[in-house]
């Protein structure tokens, strides 16, 4: 059952029609889910790694990567963007990534998710 | 599906009659947005409404067109359309300086760029339906029209796609009928005005 509606978590396998037509709920977004899951060895050597990876403050190493679906914008550079549009469209506060580590939380939008008006300053590198 | 979207549209109008439809154009930066709306404009109140550009994130805030009134098939329509910026999850203020604009402003335009998008997915909750038009030129099967298509489905607002730029050789609307099966297609070409009365008939056959 490797994909599923990221709507309403119906699943289908590979090769299904509605794969293509769109699943009953009307979605057509699917997530592909890994098939064969990890032993529980490697289940803790993983758990260990991030462990130390999260006291090191590291968020990628060669063969693990962090990806935090938390901010809605990340300021890469002085005038370079990256924008999270499926965070956009939901309805909760904007989170604006300055650096690693540093995130400047919208107050506006956290207390009314539909005020998304931002200053160009908080679109600073700091 | 479709069958469903009619009656959305249906329910639309019947619910609130004397009220105009305001109408979102969305989709990609460059994807032909700004030449559609003042395409329409152009035809329905003789004035256009934003500026085109060859430099990407040329609409970068809404442009509104109040109380344009559409007419198909017998049938009157008043709308008030809304010229969105171009909804990417890249800006670089390099795509800008690479058109020869000065760093200082291109980094500028990256901002406003950025607020533009939050914009105009803000404004989601204000249309009645969306023209989502993409590029016949381009992959239709990116990340971001997927979740551009998905979210407006997420928040059952009536899709019309709109496959642009069929004017040029390269074009390939059959893609976008491909990726997006279970919404209605137009082919147009917003520069050429090609097939835009065909739109006009299916906005005003859904909406009316």
């Amino acid at each position: 059952m490797p994909h599923r509606c990221m709507n309403c978590g119906e699943t289908y396998e590979d090769g299904s029609d509605k794969l293509i037509q769109g699943c009953d709920c009307g979605s057509s977004l699917f997530v592909y889910e890994q098939g064969e899951s990890m032993s529980e060895d490697e289940q803790e050597q993983v758990t260990e790694k991030v462990e130390e990876m999260m006291a090191d403050g590291v968020e990628e190493t060669g063969d693990v990567k962090f990806e935090f679906d938390l901010d809605s914008i990340r300021v890469e550079n002085e005038g370079v963007y990256s924008i999270n549009v499926s965070r956009l469209l939901k309805e909760i506060p904007l989170v604006i990534r300055k650096t690693e580590g540093t995130y400047h939380i919208h107050l506006p939008s956290a207390f009314d998710p539909s005020t998304t008006d931002i200053s160009p300053s908080e679109l600073d590198k700091e | 599906m479709i069958g469903k979207l009619k009656e959305l549209f249906s329910d639309l109008f019947n619910s609130s009659e004397n009220e105009d439809k305001s109408i979102g154009i969305y989709g990609p930066p460059n994807a032909g947005k700004s030449t559609l709306a003042n395409q329409i404009s152009k035809d329905l109140t003789g004035e256009e409404m934003s500026n085109v550009s060859e430099v990407p994130h040329e609409t970068r805030t809404v442009e509104k067109k109040e109380k344009a009134s559409i007419e198909a098939n017998g049938r009157e329509l008043e709308i008030n359309l809304l010229d969105m910026p171009g909804i990417s999850t890249n800006v670089d203020f390099k795509d800008f300086s690479e058109h020869g604009i000065e760093e200082d402003e291109a980094k500028g335009r990256a901002k406003e760029a950025t607020k533009g998008i939050v914009e105009a997915i803000k404004y989601l909750d204000d249309v009645d339906a969306c023209l989502v038009i993409f590029d016949a030129t381009e992959d239709p099967y990116t990340q971001v029209n997927v979740t551009i298509i998905g979210n407006l489905e997420a928040k059952d607002i009536p899709i019309l796609v709109v496959a642009n730029k069929i004017d040029l050789e390269e074009a390939e609307p059959e893609r976008v009928r491909d990726a997006f099966p279970q919404h209605p297609v137009v082919e147009i070409s917003a520069k050429e005005g090609q097939h835009i009365d065909k739109l006009y008939e299916e906005i005003v056959g859904r909406l009316s």
